[in-house]
């Protein structure tokens, strides 16, 4: 595995433990981000995915 | 469409549909209304396939879009709940001082076709979906669409004299 994606990986691991509900949240919050303000794009991907996953489980 | 336009908007589709659909979700607390978010942000990617596909992040692109989507279903459901309530407000006093057992249906018969009416409170205050509410009524999203559109004119321009 590449270094950049290890540590990546390591970087969002944290919203594995966190609940649906924590993570909704967090899109919730970008989501009111006033327009023009940067997300962190890779960690709201990150997110989006835990959540698809869940919901397919 | 340019072939290779179409399908690379096909590809963000399957890519990026879950997950949007969770962002979405995430905002609105209502399935039927984060799908039609995300829907209208695949509408607007095929209406402007250039400004997507040579986008230098076109994943962040339909998140952004999705976002001002958003923002516009969320602004509109505030508008029309506010103008619900300021109506329900200003004629709290009719309600209260009839003694008539005519039911609100007749009450407020002016204030639009009674199935639009009943319409834009189901959206405004029931949270429903254009899509769930064409689904019950058997009407096409555009009919339930149009209706809303009209009933929402007449309650503004009431509420405005």
């Amino acid at each position: 595995m590449p270094d950049n994606q290890h540590c990546k990986d390591e970087k969002f691991a944290m919203n594995d433990a966190m609940s649906t509900e924590e993570l909704q949240q967090l899109l919730r919050e970008d989501a009111s981000k006033p327009v023009g303000e940067e997300s962190d794009t890779d960690s709201l991907f990150y997110i989006m995915e835990v959540l698809a996953k869940r919901r397919k489980e | 469409m340019k072939a290779r336009y179409s399908k690379e908007i096909d590809r963000l589709y399957l890519q990026m549909y879950p997950m949007l659909f969770e962002y979405a979700r995430s905002s609105l607390s209502n399935d039927a209304l984060a799908e039609e978010a995300v829907q209208d942000t695949f509408i607007i990617a095929c209406q402007k396939p250039e400004a997507l596909c040579n986008s230098p992040n076109p994943e962040g692109w339909l998140v952004n879009t999705l976002k001002n989507v958003l923002s516009n279903t969320i602004r509109s459901q505030n508008i029309a709940r506010r103008i619900l309530l300021d109506y329900f407000a200003s004629n709290i006093s009719d309600i209260s001082v009839s003694t008539d057992r005519v039911g609100l249906e007749i009450l407020y018969d002016d204030v639009a076709d009674l199935e639009e009416f009943r319409l834009v409170k189901a959206i405004a205050l029931d949270g429903k979906s254009y899509l769930e509410l064409a689904e019950e009524r058997g009407i096409s999203v555009k009919t339930c669409h149009k209706r809303v559109e009209r009933a929402k004119k007449f309650l503004q321009k009431k509420i405005r004299l």
